[in-house]
């Protein structure tokens, strides 16, 4: 009994060092190259693009208001951070932790509530004494508190309450990117399947590519294709809608095809921020040229200008949020 | 209306047409751009005209001075979608088409019925594809139609748009019947190989979410391999460019080698459509888990047929629909005799005690006679104008027949409105007919049109009196 206990709790454990791993490489996405996250020390270390590296120390709690441990967790997260704080190339250290109350001192649990980032400085000053003591008890050298901070990240209950706040915090990291209106969910459990395969090792190399094509395909996945169909008669709409969505899409992805299509934009369209109206009068004024590239029988003319005209737009709307996407995350 | 003057230009190059009463565009060989010229005449007037091949319109501007009827001399600048009018160099309207081409084409043409100028191009225009086998209905060019009922009902000042209407209802309550009175037959078939469902078999709602996963499975499925010969395709495509040997030089004089990894946008497609890949993997997976208990009890009770495939679900679906080929028969075949019935009222409302169609079907007839083909057996009078039957006509005879049936369109809306407007026909000639023949007709046209405006683009020059010929050498613009 009490071993599957175990297994769950441990299970739990590295769900959270993995979604801790997710939050953490969100704040950092513009610099971060690659994540690496190891079960067995508990450790996560973000990878930069000048070379440096940020270390973390996460530590679950698997009963929210169980502070037995607490105080516990936080020397050996220390310890972990100074032995590894060796290495020149380290800018910052980041203790994360599930509990609101990661310095068991009821006096200032209130400030730890929620999703929370904060450098050693912003620490309330009981607290700042706190670490302070530990450092020189323990003889944590190597320990720079300039560059130390703690995390808050709420991880408590079972399904979607779980996952509740990174999801906020996804949410947060997705407003900044066009279009990605209601993908957040299914991202998350993308990534979470993704890395899942090696959880049985406990042990994950991530790297940003394989985070951020994802958002780009699920943003890309459901192209809003209603702009020509306004005013048609809506059987005939969902039957182009059906009939047509693997020859729209084949077209979309061939490159050929769809470099045939932005290349001819580039040389038309000069302006850098592309505008919905830039792409309407490309569009307008030059869907017939493409047409030698489609072959469809038997097709009234009057769909096949539907459908061309919502495959040119298909191609422009995903380049440009690939180029906008990765742009955003320095990709 | 005249067409006076069209200036075709793009940034540092620009061509000017002239046009005088009668033009003749002129080229020894063909395919050199007499029927863009044209075309890029039509496209400056407003008209939502398709780009040529290796032309595109929307990329040149275009000014076209017009004489209207009224004597007012009129600019047309056409940029893209916007039109804007000039009349003594300042500003006088500006139209966005293609939504506001009706408004444009009242202001040009002169005339206000929406009807007639819906249906004014196919009057005065003969296109060199198209042109010459559209009688009364039918695609003029690209997606503009024509249709004859609409045109007489416009000239006749008619208050009968509500028959039109209940047409326009009927035909699309049909093709909806159509489309169920299949199913109905596809259901009888389903039931005939496989036996009537008894209540107990019918599927459950446990077997409707089998079949819903059993559905999307398939989706997922094709799509994956869908994407899979797409990925397959490019992979294809990139190397056969490497294979190529390919390098281009950079201004610092570097030779780059044309491969995937130097080819724009080639990585992002790759990567993009790779993670498609896995994420349709992923929830094929999904899938599969969820369908696992299904699978474990499928032998238990056997339902309506063996589910195996996506076809059988369909064909399960469809058995169980209520309908029956017989009543939607009824209900087809009541629908298809009001159609008829009120196509019938619609014709001889127009049909009767109507001067237009009178003086169009006298008109048609003296042609006809004049080109000698009314020994062939013409509908009788009454159809003369509205009839669908063009089998009877072929080559030379239907060439002619729309000839004279254009003259009347011109001669009905000249004898209306007043108005007179060019007649432009893009190669008069066909395989079929003779020069001869070709002759006669030009010279009936010059008689009798000859207070209009006349633009004809042949690889011949005729004998009637042309004022100006606009000889294309080897190219229409060069730019």
């Amino acid at each position: 009994m009490a071993k599957t206990r175990n297994a769950s709790a441990s299970k739990k454990a590295w769900d959270f060092q993995f979604n801790a791993a997710i939050i953490l490489t969100l704040s950092h996405i513009k610099d971060v190259d690659q994540i690496k996250v190891e079960g067995e020390s508990e450790d996560i270390e973000l990878y930069l693009n000048d070379n440096s590296v940020i270390l973390s120390q996460a530590k679950f709690v698997e009963i929210i208001d169980d502070y037995r441990n607490v105080l516990r967790n936080l020397i050996d997260a220390l310890s972990g951070l100074n032995k590894e704080s060796i290495s020149t190339n380290v800018t910052k250290t980041i203790y994360i932790t599930n509990t609101p109350n990661p310095l068991n001192n009821m006096r200032t649990i209130g400030f730890y509530s929620g999703f929370k980032n904060l450098e050693f400085k912003e620490l309330p000053s009981s607290d700042q004494k706190k670490i302070e003591n530990i450092i020189s008890k323990s003889k944590l050298s190597e320990l720079n508190l300039d560059r130390l901070e703690i995390w808050i990240l709420p991880f408590h209950g079972t399904g979607d309450n779980l996952f509740s706040s990174v999801r906020e915090q996804l949410y947060y990291f997705l407003e900044d990117i066009e279009d990605t209106r209601g993908i957040g969910n299914k991202l998350l459990k993308i990534w979470q399947n993704k890395y899942s395969e090696n959880a049985s090792h406990r042990k994950v190399k991530i790297k940003k590519k394989e985070l951020v094509w994802p958002i780009i395909v699920l943003v890309c996945g459901n192209p809003s294709i209603d702009v020509y169909l306004d005013g048609i008669d809506p059987a005939v709409q969902s039957q182009l809608k059906v009939s047509y969505a693997a020859f729209m899409n084949t077209m979309t992805e061939k490159f050929e095809f769809a470099n045939k299509v932005i290349s001819t934009y580039n040389e038309q369209v000069k302006s850098v921020i592309p505008l919905q109206k830039d792409f309407d009068d490309f569009i307008e004024n030059n869907w017939t040229d493409f047409l030698e590239d489609f072959k469809i029988p038997e097709i009234e003319e009057s769909h096949l200008e539907i459908i061309a005209k919502l495959i040119i737009r298909n191609i422009l709307t995903k380049r440009f949020v690939i180029q906008s996407v990765k742009k955003k995350v320095n990709l | 209306m005249k067409l006076l003057e069209l200036t075709i230009s793009k940034p540092f190059d620009k061509k000017k047409f002239k046009f005088t009463d009668i033009t003749l565009i002129f080229s020894k060989k063909n395919s050199v751009g007499k029927t863009t010229l044209i075309r890029m005449l039509l496209y400056a007037l407003g008209y939502p005209i398709p780009s040529s091949k290796g032309i595109t319109f929307g990329s040149y501007s275009y000014e076209l001075k017009i004489l209207t009827d009224s004597n007012r001399e009129l600019v047309l600048h056409r940029e893209g979608t916007e039109l804007t009018v000039y009349e003594f160099s300042q500003r006088v309207n500006r139209f966005t088409l293609p939504i506001e081409e009706l408004a444009l084409h009242k202001m040009i043409f002169e005339i206000e019925n929406d009807l007639v100028i819906n249906n004014l191009l196919a009057t005065f225009y003969i296109d060199q594809e198209k042109g010459w086998t559209l009688l009364n209905r039918g695609k003029i060019i690209g997606n503009i139609r024509f249709n004859i009922e609409d045109l007489v009902l416009g000239l006749s000042d008619r208050s009968d748009y509500g028959l039109k209407e209940k047409i326009r209802e009927l035909e699309k309550e049909i093709k909806r019947y159509s489309m169920i009175y299949n199913t109905a037959i596809y259901k009888e078939q389903i039931l005939k190989e496989h036996g009537p469902i008894s209540k107990e078999l019918e599927p459950t709602v446990e077997t409707a979410a089998h079949m819903t996963l059993l559905l999307e499975l398939q989706a997922l499925t094709n799509e994956l391999s869908r994407v899979n010969k797409v990925i397959n395709g490019n992979i294809r495509f990139i190397d056969f460019i490497r294979n190529l040997k390919l390098y281009v030089i950079d201004f610092q004089g570097n030779e780059i080698p044309v491969n995937e990894n130097t080819i724009k946008g080639f990585s992002d497609d790759e990567d993009y459509l790779l993670e498609r890949q896995s994420q349709l993997k992923w929830e094929i997976q999904g899938i599969k888990k969820q369908l696992e208990p299904y699978e474990e009890k499928k032998d238990s009770k056997d339902k309506l047929f063996d589910i195996q495939s996506t076809g059988d679900i369909f064909d399960s679906a469809i058995a169980k629909l209520d309908i029956k080929q017989s009543s939607i028969d009824k209900v087809l075949k009541g629908l298809q005799s009001e159609l008829k019935r009120t196509r019938e009222h619609l014709r001889e409302v127009l049909k009767t005690n109507n001067d237009i169609t009178s003086e169009m079907h006298k008109t048609i007839l003296k042609y006809t006679n004049e080109l000698e083909i009314s020994e062939h057996i013409l509908p009788p009078e009454n159809d003369l104008l509205f009839t669908r039957d063009l089998v009877p006509y072929s080559g030379a005879i239907l060439h002619k027949i729309v000839f004279a049936y254009n003259l009347a369109y011109i001669d009905i809306i000249k004898k209306k409105f007043g108005k007179r407007t060019p007649i432009i026909i893009d190669s008069p000639k066909s395989r079929e007919i003779s020069d001869e023949e070709v002759e006669k007709m030009m010279s009936v046209l010059y008689r009798d049109f000859s207070d209009h405006q006349i633009i004809i683009a042949s690889i011949h020059s005729y004998s009637i009196g042309y004022d100006n010929q606009l000889i294309i050498e080897n190219q229409l613009l060069g730019f």
